[in-house]
C-alpha cells in the first residue's frame, strides 16, 4: 500500500487540460441542463424549417395580434400567438434561432480566421509587425465596439455581408492577443528549440509544433466569443442596425414589436425570453468550459 | 515615473491619431463623402458649392489638414436632420448621457462591492451560491433584454414607471437598473474573488490577533487591499459601459448621445455620426489614459512593469 502511494507521490499525473463533454457526477447539475438545453436549442435551429409549423414570414392578417395559447382569445394553431402581421411567433422565433446562431458561428470564425492570422504573423514574425499589429489590437480595444459597428454599418449599409464582417471584426483583437502570448511562450518552450536545431522552418513549426498547442485556449475564447457575439447580433438587430425586416432574427423581433408593447406584449416578450434562455444556457457553458481548462479558476 | 508618463502618453497620441485617421480615410474611401454629408436630391449648383465649402476639390493631403483643423475648431457642420452645428447638438445632450453613467457608476458600487464581499465570506454556503446566481443573472442576461423586461413588467404591467425620457428622478430607475445589472455583477464577481485572495493573507491573521473586531479587519484591512485590482477591472469595463448606454438609451428614449448616435445611423446623418465617434471615442481613450495614471499613481509595480 505505502510503497503505491509513494509512487503516486513521486509521479503526479501530469496532464494537460482537454474538454471534456461528459460532466463528472461531482459537477453541477445545472450545466448538464444547461448542456442539454443547448443541444436542443441547436436541434431545433437546425430542423426549424422541418419542424415550423408555418413559414415565417406569411402573413395571416385574419389571424394577427392572436395571443399565445393560455392567454384569453388564443388561437390554437398558433402556439406562441401572431405579431401584427399575423405571422407565427413560434415558426419566426426558430428561424431567428437558427439565423442568429448561424451568424454567430460564422462571425466566430472570420474573427478566429483574422485573428490567428495576425497573431501568429505577430508571434514569429516579432519586430515591426509585432509592434504594428499590436498597436492595431490596443486601438480595437480601447474603442467601445458599438461606435464601431455603427460606423461600419453608415458607411457599408444594412446587409447580412455587412453584419458578419461586423461580427468577424468584434473579436478579432482578442483572438490576436491570446494567439500571439501562446506563441511567444511556446518558442521558448524545448521541443520548439529542439526541432529548430534539427533544422525545422518558420513554417514547420508554426504548423506543426504551435497550432497543435494552440488549439485547446483558443477552443475556450471561441466558445465564449460565440456566446458574445449572439448578443451583439441580437443587440445590432434590435437596433435595426443588423438583419433588415421581413427576415427575423430574435434581436430583430424584438426591436420591431417595440411599438404594440402595450397593447400586444407577447410579440416582445415570447423572442426575448428565447433570448434570455439562449443566453443563460450560452454563459453557462462558456463558463464551465473555461473552468474546466482553466485550472486556476477551479475550486473558486 | 516619468517614462511610464511618457510611454503612455505617446500611445495615447498615436491611437487618437489613428482614430481621426481612419474616420477620414473611411469617407474618402467610399466615395465622395459629399453623398454622406448632404442630403439626396440636391441640385449640380449647389452640390458644386457644398464640394467647394467643404475643400473637397482640393488634394487629400490638404483635406487630410482641414478635417484637423475642423476638428480642433470643434466645427463638423449642420447636422442633416436638425440643421444645426453637429456641436451644439451634442452639447445639449452630453448632460443626459453623463448623469445616466455617474448614476450607472454609483449604482454599480453601492451594489456590487456588498453584494462581492458577502459571497465571499459566505464561500461555500447556499447563501454565497445565491449572490453569485443572481450576479450569473446580471452577467447573462443582455442590457436590452433586461430593459424590455423591465419595461413590460414595471411601465406596462404595474405603471409604476415612466416608460420613456428623463424628466423626474423616476425616469432614472429602469435605464440606471438595466445598465448597471451586467456590472454589478462583474463586480460582485470580482470583489469576490479578490476577497478571497485577501482573507488568507497573514496581515488579516495580524488583524484579528491584535484584537480588532471582524469588521473592521474585513472592511479596513481586507477591502482596502482588495479594491486595487477591482477598481483597475472596473477601468476596463468603461468601453463596455459606453456601448451599452448606447442600447440602452434607444430603449428608453433616453436624450442622451447613444441615442443621437443610433438615429444619425439609421438616417444617415453623416456629420452627427462622424463627430460622435471621434468624440466618445477620444472621451473614453482618455478616461482609460487618467485611470492608467491614477492606479500607476497608487501601485509602484504597475510603473515597473509599465515603462
Amino acid at each position: 500500500m505505502t510503497e503505491i502511494a509513494d509512487a503516486k507521490l513521486m509521479f503526479p499525473a501530469r496532464r494537460l487540460p482537454r474538454i471534456r463533454f461528459s460532466w463528472p457526477a461531482g459537477s453541477s447539475t445545472l450545466v448538464s441542463v444547461a448542456a442539454l438545453l443547448g443541444l436542443l436549442l441547436i436541434a431545433l435551429a437546425l430542423l426549424a424549417p422541418l419542424i415550423s409549423p408555418f413559414e415565417p414570414d406569411q402573413q395571416r392578417l385574419l389571424a394577427r395580434l392572436k395571443p399565445p395559447i393560455g392567454m384569453a382569445g388564443a388561437n390554437p394553431l398558433h402556439w406562441l400567438g401572431t405579431d401584427q402581421l399575423g405571422r407565427d411567433l413560434l415558426s419566426r422565433c426558430l428561424h431567428g434561432l437558427r439565423l442568429t446562431l448561424a451568424l454567430a458561428l460564422f462571425g466566430t470564425l472570420l474573427g478566429l480566421a483574422i485573428g490567428a492570422a495576425l497573431g501568429l504573423a505577430a508571434g514569429l514574425m516579432r519586430g515591426w509587425a509585432d509592434a504594428l499589429i499590436m498597436g492595431l489590437v490596443d486601438i480595437m480595444m480601447s474603442l467601445p465596439f458599438t461606435l464601431v459597428a455603427l460606423f461600419v454599418v453608415a458607411l457599408a449599409g444594412t446587409d447580412v455581408t455587412v453584419l458578419i464582417c461586423v461580427l468577424g471584426i468584434a473579436y478579432w483583437a482578442h483572438f490576436a492577443r491570446l494567439i500571439r502570448a501562446q506563441v511567444l511562450s511556446l518558442r521558448e518552450m524545448p521541443f520548439v528549440e529542439a526541432a529548430r536545431a534539427a533544422g525545422a522552418g518558420p513554417w514547420r513549426i508554426a504548423t506543426v509544433h504551435m497550432i497543435p498547442n494552440l488549439i485547446s485556449p483558443v477552443v475556450v475564447m471561441a466558445s465564449l466569443n460565440f456566446s458574445n457575439l449572439i448578443l451583439l447580433e441580437s443587440a445590432l438587430s434590435f437596433l435595426g442596425l443588423g438583419v433588415q425586416p421581413p427576415t427575423a432574427t430574435l434581436g430583430s423581433m424584438v426591436g420591431q414589436g417595440r411599438d404594440y408593447m402595450a397593447s400586444a406584449p407577447w410579440i416582445v416578450a415570447v423572442p426575448a425570453l428565447v433570448i434570455v434562455l439562449v443566453s443563460l444556457v450560452a454563459m453557462l457553458l462558456g463558463d464551465a468550459l473555461r473552468d474546466r481548462l482553466d485550472p486556476r479558476l477551479r475550486g473558486r | 515615473m516619468l517614462a511610464f508618463l511618457g510611454s503612455r502618453l505617446l500611445r495615447m497620441t498615436i491611437t487618437l491619431w489613428a482614430i481621426v485617421s481612419a474616420v477620414f480615410l473611411a469617407t474618402r474611401l467610399t466615395g465622395n463623402p459629399i453623398d454622406f454629408l448632404m442630403p439626396e436630391g440636391l441640385d449640380a449648383a449647389s452640390r458644386a458649392e457644398m464640394i467647394a465649402y467643404w475643400g473637397l476639390d482640393r488634394p487629400v493631403a490638404q483635406q487630410y489638414l482641414l478635417f484637423w483643423k475642423s476638428l480642433f475648431a470643434g466645427d463638423f457642420g449642420l447636422g442633416l436632420m436638425e440643421r444645426r452645428p453637429v456641436s451644439v447638438i451634442f452639447g445639449e445632450r452630453l448632460w443626459q448621457s453623463a448623469s445616466l453613467l455617474v448614476a450607472t457608476l454609483a449604482l454599480t458600487v453601492a451594489v456590487g462591492v456588498p453584494l462581492g464581499i458577502l459571497a465571499a465570506l459566505w464561500r461555500g454556503e447556499s447563501r454565497g451560491q445565491g449572490v453569485l446566481f443572481i450576479a450569473f443573472l446580471g452577467y447573462a442576461i443582455p442590457n436590452f433584454i433586461l430593459a424590455i423586461l423591465l419595461l413590460l413588467i414595471f411601465s406596462y404591467t404595474l405603471h409604476w414607471l415612466p416608460s420613456a425620457g428623463s424628466a423626474t428622478l423616476l425616469h432614472y430607475v429602469m435605464p440606471t437598473v438595466a445598465l448597471a445589472a451586467y456590472f454589478v455583477a462583474a463586480l460582485t464577481r470580482y470583489t469576490r474573488n479578490a476577497m478571497l485572495d485577501v482573507l488568507s493573507e497573514d496581515y488579516m491573521r495580524t488583524a484579528r490577533a491584535k484584537g480588532l473586531s471582524e469588521s473592521a479587519v474585513i472592511l479596513r484591512h481586507g477591502l482596502r487591499n482588495a479594491l486595487i485590482p477591482v477598481i483597475t477591472v472596473l477601468g476596463l469595463q468603461i468601453t463596455t459601459l459606453v456601448s451599452g448606454a448606447v442600447v440602452v438609451e434607444t430603449v428608453f428614449a433616453w436624450n442622451g448621445i447613444g441615442d443621437l448616435l443610433v438615429g444619425a445611423t439609421l438616417r444617415r446623418d453623416y456629420p452627427v455620426l462622424q463627430f460622435g465617434v471621434l468624440v466618445v471615442a477620444g472621451a473614453v481613450i482618455l478616461v482609460n489614459f487618467a485611470i492608467d495614471l491614477a492606479y500607476a499613481a497608487s501601485d509602484p509595480r504597475v510603473r515597473l512593469v509599465g515603462a
